[in-house]
This record gives C-alpha cells, sequence and structure tokens, in this order.
C-alpha cells in the first residue's frame, strides 16, 4: 500500500517513514503541499498522511483537493490521516469536514499510528472493491455500462468547451448468440472476455471502452474526428478477425461488426442523438454482411422508423 | 541563595519520553539529533535575515517548524522558546522576536553541549 507522508517538521516526517516503511507500507514523503499534490498525482497513492501547517498549501487545503478534484478525475479513494501539534477541537472539525478520515496529534505514540494505519488499509481496501464493482464490469474488467457512459458525457462535454471532435465506437459480436447456442455460455464468456482484451489492447491508452451491455461494447474516443474513426475502427476489425480464438478445436473465428461516429460530423448534436447515430452506423454494419466498420453520414436508414418490417438482425 | 538557585536546571531532554515514541531504538535517536543540530544552523541563519528585515511571516513559520522538530524530540525547553518565537511572529513583535532568538540560542548549545554525555 502507498502512503504519503506530507510533514514540514523534519523530524517527524522522519520517524514516519521509518517505522512506516518497517510495518511494510511503500512510502513517499515531502514537507510542502503542493508537492504532496503532485506525488498523489504521480504515484497512485492510497493512505496520506498530511500535517496540517505546512509551506506551499496547508494539509486542510490538500484534503479538500484530494476530495473534490483528485477522486472525482481519478475515481480512486484515498484515506486522509490529518497530523498536528494542537489538539483544539475547532481543528478536529475543521480537519474532518475538509475530508479528513481520521485525525492524530504530535507527538505520535507509535502503537496508535501502527493501528489507525492499520484501520486505514482495511477501508482503502474496502473502498477499492466497492469502487471495483461500482465501476467494472466482472466479465470483461471492461468499464461497466454507467462508467462509460460518464466518461462518454464528460468527454463530450470537454470536447465541445474545447472545440475537439469526440468519437464513440458501438461494437457487436458477430452471430454472438449462435456461439452461445451451439457452445454454451461458458465459451460464450470466454470470447466475449478475450475480445474485450484484444479491443482493449489495440486502443490508444487515453480512449476508453466498456461493456455497453450483453456482447455490445461502447468505446469513448476523445479528439478523434470521423476520418481517425475510420482508422481506429478497421484496426479494431481487423485484430479481432485475423485472431483464432483457441477455446475449441477447430479454433473459432470471431468477427465484429462496428457503428462509429464523431462529433464533427454531427455538430452541436446531444449525447442522445450522437449515440442514435452510432446504433444506425451499427446496424447498418451488420446489415450490410457483418464484420465491418460503418461510419454515420446521415443518407444511412433508420432502423427504428421500419421496426417490425424488417428481419431482426 | 534560594534552594531553586541550587537545583540543577533540568535535562534539556526527555530521553525516556522520546525513547519510548521511537520503539528505544538509541542509534536511530542519535541520527535525529544530529538532524535537528543541522537543520538547525540552516534555520538559524535564515531566522537571523528575518529578524534583521521584519520579516515576521519568516519568524512565525521558522518558529513554528523548530517547535514541530523539538517536540518530537521531546526538548522541552527549545520547544516552549520556538513556541514564543512563532507567537512573536504571529504579534509582529520584533522586540521580543530578538530577545528570544538569543534563548533559543542558548538552549540549543546547551544541548549540543550535553548530548555527548547523554549519548554515551
Amino acid at each position: 500500500m502507498k502512503v504519503l507522508i506530507a510533514e514540514d517538521d523534519i523530524i517527524s516526517k522522519k520517524i514516519l517513514e521509518k517505522h512506516i516503511k518497517e510495518w511494510g507500507y511503500e512510502v513517499f514523503t515531502t514537507d510542502n503541499g503542493k508537492k504532496g499534490w503532485n506525488l498523489i498525482n504521480k504515484h497512485d497513492i492510497q493512505l496520506a498522511i498530511l500535517d496540517w501547517m505546512m509551506p506551499g498549501m496547508n494539509g486542510v487545503d490538500l484534503c479538500k483537493k484530494i476530495r473534490t478534484e483528485y477522486q472525482k478525475k481519478m475515481s480512486r479513494f484515498i484515506y486522509i490521516i490529518m497530523v498536528t501539534g494542537r489538539d483544539l477541537q475547532e481543528d478536529i472539525i475543521a480537519g474532518i469536514s475538509a475530508g479528513a478520515n481520521d485525525y492524530m496529534t504530535k507527538p505520535f505514540n507509535l502503537l496508535e499510528l501502527q493501528v489507525r494505519l492499520q484501520n486505514g488499509r482495511r477501508i482503502v481496501e474496502l473502498e477499492e472493491n466497492c469502487l471495483r464493482l461500482a465501476t467494472y464490469d466482472s466479465l470483461t474488467n471492461l468499464w461497466n455500462r454507467s462508467k462509460i457512459f460518464e466518461f462518454y458525457e464528460e468527454e463530450l462535454s470537454c470536447g465541445q468547451k474545447q472545440n475537439q471532435p469526440t468519437g464513440i465506437i458501438m461494437i457487436d459480436i458477430d452471430h454472438f448468440k449462435n456461439i452461445n447456442d451451439s457452445y454454451g455460455h461458458y465459451t460464450g464468456d470466454i470470447v466475449l472476455k478475450e475480445t474485450a482484451r484484444l479491443l482493449k489492447q489495440a486502443l490508444r491508452n487515453y480512449d476508453k471502452i466498456g461493456r455497453y451491455g450483453g456482447d455490445e461494447l461502447f468505446i469513448v474516443l476523445p479528439k478523434c474526428d470521423q476520418e481517425e474513426i475510420k482508422v481506429i475502427g478497421e484496426r479494431l476489425r481487423s485484430t479481432i478477425s485475423k485472431c483464432h480464438f483457441d477455446i475449441q478445436t477447430p479454433p473459432l473465428k470471431i468477427t465484429i461488426s462496428l457503428g462509429g461516429v464523431s462529433s464533427d460530423v454531427f455538430p452541436n448534436a446531444s449525447k442522445e442523438e450522437l449515440i442514435q447515430a452510432c446504433d444506425r452506423a451499427l446496424y447498418q454494419a451488420k446489415k450490410l454482411g457483418r464484420n465491418r466498420l460503418v461510419s454515420f453520414d446521415s443518407s444511412l436508414p433508420d432502423q427504428h422508423k421500419s421496426v417490425g418490417k424488417g428481419k431482426n438482425i | 541563595m534560594s534552594s531553586k538557585d541550587n537545583s540543577p536546571p533540568p535535562s534539556p531532554i526527555d530521553r525516556k519520553a522520546v525513547l519510548a515514541r521511537i520503539g528505544q531504538d538509541e542509534k536511530f535517536l542519535n541520527e535525529l539529533i544530529e538532524m535537528f543540530f543541522k537543520d538547525y544552523r540552516e534555520k538559524k541563519s535564515n531566522l537571523k535575515t528575518a529578524i534583521a528585515e521584519k520579516n515576521f511571516n519568516t519568524i512565525q513559520e521558522i518558529g513554528h517548524s523548530i517547535k514541530g522538530a523539538s517536540g518530537s524530540l521531546s526538548l522541552p525547553a527549545i520547544q516552549q522558546t520556538a513556541m514564543k518565537m512563532e507567537q512573536a511572529g504571529n504579534e509582529r513583535d520584533i522586540k521580543s522576536a530578538k530577545k528570544i532568538f538569543s534563548t533559543l540560542e542558548k538552549e540549543v548549545n546547551r544541548l549540543i553541549e550535553i548530548w555527548p554525555t547523554l549519548s554515551d
């Protein structure tokens, strides 16, 4: 577990560092609030011991910044212990109001510190588990539906503000129902997991991929115009089609259909309109014979206008 | 002469208290005290400049920092003096700051002199 000690008293810092390391934690130290903030962002800190008064940024302000900016952006929890030489009730109230989980006064009692850290570790593990369950899809280990849509909304809004296009791609595994029916759901799960893994690997590291539902996946591509959608979509399609899924003899050949759209061809579209456009492109990709990418253009037919007339694909 | 004058000055360090907090590790205590002396030398020069320039924020910050370090090492006389320095910075009281500076010097020098005998 990674622990940050932000403390400007060099003696306290040294005592804390020595013992916390001995107790098996990975320790990062600083004597300055601003540097503490940088370390948190750089090292995925899980537990922070913050001194009340520090140059750069005081512990209370750093605590507020972690709770507002960091946790929102990173979807990650940090357990915070505030420390101070002052044992005043108003300090305790201010510290906990700023988001601290625990509070200690200097000088420290080692045993007390040790059990408080153990308590912190337990809470961090529980929080991380809750966060994982709330944001990840347990089968594919991709973002779950609500989280990927949260990313999508944030990215679209951010792109609109910065006048940058945002791309989305929807993916369907071709004939997935047949795979389940012919080889069983266990095999179907492996196909889905492996497809998810391969797609994730083929994306840029700042793209986000999540499970939309069933065998449908949803990708958010920041700063991506319609031309790039075609390049990335084709890369994803060929990644899957070239791969042999060695879970059956003979190995299974899996293909995917993709629908893609970027906000640059659909200016001022709402998030719902963009998804509908993407859905139309995916529908068309399946209708044209699958194993292909169709990028949206306004001439594409709208399947929802002919519900009940066409065959179910 | 009063009985107060005859009693020896209290030890500048409460060794029992500090050792209890650092797991009875004498070697580590030596390391911490050396670290304190080194840090004090730097702070002393900055404090001197801050007093000469009437930079009350720095006087307060250095007072606070020495108070914290001396508290962690159970150095009660130094801690008390540093606390007064922090207060003088807060109250923008240059006359007191100068007076407290010489007391602080005296207390730290007393520890420097006595420490080799205590750490044997």
